[in-house]
């Protein structure tokens, strides 16, 4: 226990003097992996403690992102009172979306999830005279003065409340009957188990999540295109969190980061890239099954 | 306590329940038998809102249950186990008793875990505390699914066949635990069994299933010599 609080005080220690070692260029793929820590860990809450598949990560975050750029750039709201109207806007997303499939099974929430995030994407493509479109929207940035490493640091203290908060969570009476849920439903409804409001709150929380993320991210681009929400990014979070580890609070930071720095080393190889990228997850999952948090913990034992 | 009144319930063309009435008194123990098919399970998950009736009414205490989701139905004191076991197999047994205690709201962490502990105790699953309830035995699966049960307090559990599986010695242990739990909580006890020994000296009461219809209805050695369930059971090849 105290080996494993000390290295996680260590691991933020060095998360805190990364901004003195990086370079620019390394410090901004900090900031992005940081931006799928938050979203690998917001779809893991879901997929990982309750069985949920949801497609609308991405989703949630472009309407995070979309949400607080308007706001700032046409009713003048600052970047911080637009990130948590945003954070609003997602969790409320999730809230409807959820209320209405939740209780007709989970296969039902991952078909309207998919549907949810493709008409949000075409919606956001097309309603060019607000949102620009692809050409991108331009937004305000959250500093006055541009400087990578207070981006960084915003990034950071929020991911490491994220994941403190899901690790009570987890970790409390709620966060057991997430787990009852997954593991038979139908004997947690009749041991007493509201399963549907249980997956309700958990999907909500999620969602919220992943609209912050998407948010803070807007403001840190400062242009944002329709291609936040799209599917391409919805399956590398998936991605992330199968790679590191489903079901581990760890999980996911590892995944996003490993598969984050992994794109930025083989981008050299242009249109190959996408192909290693597929191939190194596919074999981590095969050979993985519990992602690479699984891997340590069964060198450990 | 519990008055169960014209039931049915069909699957597609199926129907299994074909109008089932009965009632139960607080602090007894029930039995219901009846050959395989005879629709007790079915029964059970209409009992828990497992399942919603095509008609027919349950009052529990006095209020319509029948139209209840299953946690409501849970928390207003009735529990139960499965005759095909539903541990929560990726939870240790300590996590899965704790989900039980949930249905009783107000009660602080610590004397949740101190209840469980208890409750894995009475049944000798101390041991196993923090094993994952997929990897122990199936009878202690059972025992577990009882101790959970009992977390939520409930004033009426269902018992659907929990001595399946045990050898002769086992099922005495088994019944004598279930009448000491009986004393201890004071609890109510409607039990599904196939094993007459069992259920003939251990129950008040035995209402007898047969084809979705009561059958029979009444003290153990009445029902044991009424001639409808010594037919219904001979037309059964199981038991002939
Ligand atoms: N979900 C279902 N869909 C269709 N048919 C079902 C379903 N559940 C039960 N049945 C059928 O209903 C009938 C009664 O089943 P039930 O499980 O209630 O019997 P039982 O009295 O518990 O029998 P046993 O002693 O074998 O457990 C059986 O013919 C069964 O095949
Ligand atoms: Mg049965």
């Amino acid at each position: 226990m105290w080996r494993q609080v000390l290295s996680i005080l260590f691991v933020i220690l060095l998360a805190l003097c990364a901004p003195i070692c990086l370079d620019q260029y390394w410090l901004h793929v900090a900031i992005i992996s940081l931006y799928y820590i938050l979203l690998s860990s917001s779809w893991n809450l879901i997929a990982g403690y309750t069985g949920l598949v949801s497609f609308a990560h991405a989703g949630f975050a472009a309407l995070g992102a979309y949400s607080s750029g308007l706001l700032t750039l046409y009713l003048g709201l600052s970047p911080i009172s637009g990130i948590c109207i945003g954070t609003c806007f997602a969790g409320l997303a999730g809230l409807t979306l959820g209320g209405i499939t939740l209780r007709l099974g989970g296969i039902y929430l991952s078909l309207t999830t998919l549907g949810f995030s493709e008409i949000l994407r075409i919606i956001i493509t097309n309603e060019e005279k607000w949102t620009r479109g692809t050409m991108g929207l331009q937004v305000p940035g959250l500093f006055s003065t541009y400087s990578k490493s207070s981006y960084y640091y915003a990034f950071l203290f929020i991911a490491i409340v994220v994941l403190i908060l899901t690790w009570r969570l987890v970790h409390s009476n709620l966060g057991l009957c997430f787990r009852a849920v997954m593991d038979d439903e139908l004997a947690a409804n009749t041991s007493g188990v509201p399963t549907n409001q249980v997956r309700l709150i958990a999907f909500t929380g999620s969602s919220a999540i992943a609209g912050l993320a998407g948010a803070l991210y807007g403001h840190y681009l400062m242009l944002i295109t329709p291609d936040i929400g799209s599917l391409g990014q919805m399956f590398l979070i998936l991605a992330m969190t199968m790679v590191g580890g489903l079901g581990t609070i760890l999980g996911p930071v590892v995944g996003a980061i490993f598969l984050q720095v992994l794109s930025e080393k083989i981008r050299v190889y242009g249109e190959y890239h996408l192909l290693v990228f597929g191939l190194v997850t596919l074999v981590i999952v095969l050979f993985a099954p519990q992602g690479l948090m699984g891997l340590l913990k069964r060198r450990k034992a | 306590m519990l008055a169960v009144s014209n039931i049915r319930k069909a699957f597609g063309g199926l129907t299994v329940l074909k109008g089932v009435d009965f009632e139960i008194e607080e602090g007894k123990i029930i039995g219901l038998i009846g050959p395989n098919g005879a629709g007790k399970t079915t029964l059970f998950n209409i009992l828990s809102g497992i399942l919603r009736a095509d008609s027919g009414t349950v009052l529990f205490r006095g209020s319509e249950i029948h139209r209840l989701a299953p946690f409501e139905i849970c928390r207003r004191g009735i529990a139960r186990t499965y005759q095909i076991v539903r541990p929560f197999k990726k939870m240790t047994c300590l996590e899965n008793v704790l989900v039980g205690t949930f249905s009783k709201r107000k009660m602080s962490k610590q004397s949740r875990v101190s209840k469980a502990t208890a409750l894995l105790q009475l049944l000798g699953l101390q041991e196993l505390r923090d094993h994952a309830a997929g990897e122990i035995t199936l009878i202690q699966q059972k025992q577990l699914e009882l101790a959970r049960a009992l977390a939520s307090e409930p004033s009426l559990i269902l018992l659907d066949e929990i001595l399946a599986g045990l050898n002769p010695k086992e099922v005495q242990l088994a019944t004598a635990m279930i009448q000491g739990i009986r004393k201890q909580f004071g609890v109510t006890i409607l039990w599904i069994e196939h094993l007459m020994g069992a259920i003939m000296g251990n129950t008040d009461r035995i209402v007898v299933l047969c084809n979705g219809k009561k059958i029979s209805d009444g003290k153990p050695n009445t029902v044991a010599t009424d001639k409808t369930v010594i037919e219904a059971y001979l037309g059964d090849s199981t038991y002939a």
